[in-house]
Order: C-alpha cells, then sequence, then structure tokens
C-alpha cells in the first residue's frame, strides 16, 4: 500500500475524533453523521484505489451530513442550523449537476 | 471545544499538504531502446515528475502527477493546451506550412490497467512530385502526435503522456526502427 494513500485516508481521523467527542457530549443526529462520513471518506479512499469511482465520494459524504443535519432540524430549528442544511443542500446540488456536466 | 477543532482542521490540512507532498512514483516505459532519458522533478507541491525521452526526432514526455482523482474532461482540457504546444513543436520541425489533423480520440482507451484519455493528431504537408513543369502536389502524412491521459487509482496519481514519432516520410529505415522503438515505448508504459 503506498504511504501517501494512508496518509489521505488518515486526514478523516482527526474529524471522526471531534464528531464522535461531540456526540457523546451533546447527543446530536448531525454529530453522529460527522462520524459515519469521516468514516466513508477514509473507507472511501481505499475503495477508490481498488478501483471505485473516485467521483461517487463526495456526494455520497454530503447526502451523509444532508442527512444528519435534516435530522437536526426536528428538533432544534435555529438559523445556524437551517443555514447549514441550506448550504449542505446547495453544494450536494452543485457537486452533483457538475458531475452530470463533466 | 474551538481549541480542540482547530487541532482537528489543522492536522487535517497539514496530512491533505503530506499527500500532496509524498513523491510520486514515476511511470515508466520497459525499455529505452537508445533513447536520452532527463529526469525532472517539475514540482514539489504538488509532486510532478517528468521524465523526457529524445532520439534524434522522436519524442516522449511522461508526466506523473500526485492527484486525488480526476474526471476525463480535466484531461481533455489538458489536450485542449497539448495541442497548441505540439502545433508549435511541428511548426518549428517541419516547418509552419504543415496541418495537425486530429485522427482519433477516446475517452475511455484501455491503458496500462486503467481507463485513459487518448488523441492521436496526424501532421501532414503538401509535397511537390516530379520535375517541372510536371510537378503534382500531393498530400503526406509527415508524423504522428499523441497524448494519453489517465488516473492510476492504485497509487493515487495522474500521468499524462505526450509523443511524436519520426519522420515517416523520409524513406529512412533507421527511422522507421526509431518509430517502432518510439511505438513499444510507449505501448507499455507502467504507472504502478
Ligand atoms: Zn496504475
Amino acid at each position: 500500500m503506498n504511504p501517501a494513500i494512508i496518509l489521505l485516508a488518515a486526514a478523516s481521523i482527526p474529524m471522526a475524533a471531534v464528531s464522535l467527542y461531540r456526540y457523546l457530549e451533546y447527543r446530536r443526529p448531525s454529530s453522529a453523521a460527522g462520524v459515519v462520513g469521516a468514516g466513508w471518506s477514509a473507507a472511501g479512499v481505499f475503495l477508490v484505489s481498488a478501483g471505485m469511482p473516485g467521483l461517487l465520494l463526495l456526494p455520497c459524504l454530503l447526502a451523509i451530513l444532508l442527512l444528519g443535519s435534516m435530522a437536526d432540524l426536528r428538533h432544534d430549528r435555529s438559523r445556524i442550523v437551517i443555514v447549514r442544511t441550506a448550504v449542505i443542500v446547495v453544494l450536494l446540488v452543485a457537486v452533483s449537476a457538475g458531475l452530470v456536466v463533466l | 471545544m474551538l481549541g480542540i477543532s482547530a487541532i482537528a482542521y489543522s492536522s487535517v490540512a497539514l496530512m491533505y499538504a503530506a499527500f500532496f507532498a509524498y513523491p510520486v512514483s514515476p511511470a515508466v516505459p520497459q525499455s529505452t531502446f537508445d533513447f536520452v532519458i532527463e529526469d525532472k522533478e517539475y514540482s514539489k507541491f504538488p509532486s510532478i515528475h517528468e521524465t523526457i525521452y529524445t532520439n534524434g526526432r522522436a519524442l516522449l514526455v511522461i508526466a506523473t502527477v500526485r492527484t486525488v482523482s480526476a474526471p476525463s474532461s480535466a484531461y481533455s482540457m489538458i489536450f485542449d493546451r497539448v495541442e497548441g504546444y505540439a502545433e508549435e513543436f511541428v511548426a518549428e520541425n517541419y516547418g509552419v506550412e504543415v496541418d495537425l489533423r486530429e485522427e482519433e480520440s477516446s475517452a475511455s482507451y484501455p491503458f496500462s490497467g486503467h481507463s485513459a484519455v487518448r488523441s492521436v493528431f496526424g501532421v501532414y504537408k503538401e509535397v511537390a512530385f516530379g520535375i517541372e513543369p510536371f510537378v503534382t502536389f500531393k498530400e503526406v502524412k509527415l508524423a504522428e502526435v499523441g497524448g494519453l491521459a489517465w488516473f492510476c487509482d492504485v497509487d493515487f496519481e495522474s500521468v499524462v503522456l505526450f509523443y511524436v514519432t519520426p519522420v515517416y516520410f523520409a524513406d529512412d529505415e533507421s527511422l522507421e526502427a526509431l518509430s517502432d522503438d518510439l511505438g513499444s515505448m510507449v505501448g507499455e508504459v507502467q504507472c504502478h
């Protein structure tokens, strides 16, 4: 295994750790989604090196984060959560549209 | 909490930086015949390695670049630029009155265990035949310019390869042999 690939996968570990810490502290669904998303990113690096199209990585990550953020919205309709959800939707649409155009 | 986040974000940034700086393992042909090899570390960040193989009028350039992934359209954009460079190279070597025409192009050409973007251009020139006043003009193919680009998912590297064959029309056996050598070099480039 190329050390560069291990470095790239390991870059997800700090985010997984922070999300896990937040989840244990506040039990928000978005933090759980952060843990799953970081896991997906790390796994995705190895999946790509095994032949999965790399273009699937980012949209799937955004979809996971969106699910978490939408679950937060059910209990917490504060402006910051609404804005965050909207930003993820915009990013997901932009990335998906970009992939179709490309 | 803010402190922990800051540490997390900066360590992520550091790891991404280390990934892009990690030296590539350059893609290489299996045999190099009598070609002169010039190796260059083109850039450290991102890591880009460039090898130039030359032998008279034959040229092969291979660049290996550290990338996360690359859609075919990015490679097509590289080729649009390569086409401009090729036109210049050809004009310098064969005179300005040559015509460069795209003859083959594929977005999913199986190559070195991957799916590559490929373009091949023919270099054409109007050549005069016969003695005055019985001169006829014929268009002949002088050489071929080709480009290949692909993402090596095994090593997380993109490879961009570009070649120019020697003159075909010279009726010279050594040039034909050189052309064959170049062909087998290009055909056997390995990236992982
Ligand atoms: Zn490869």
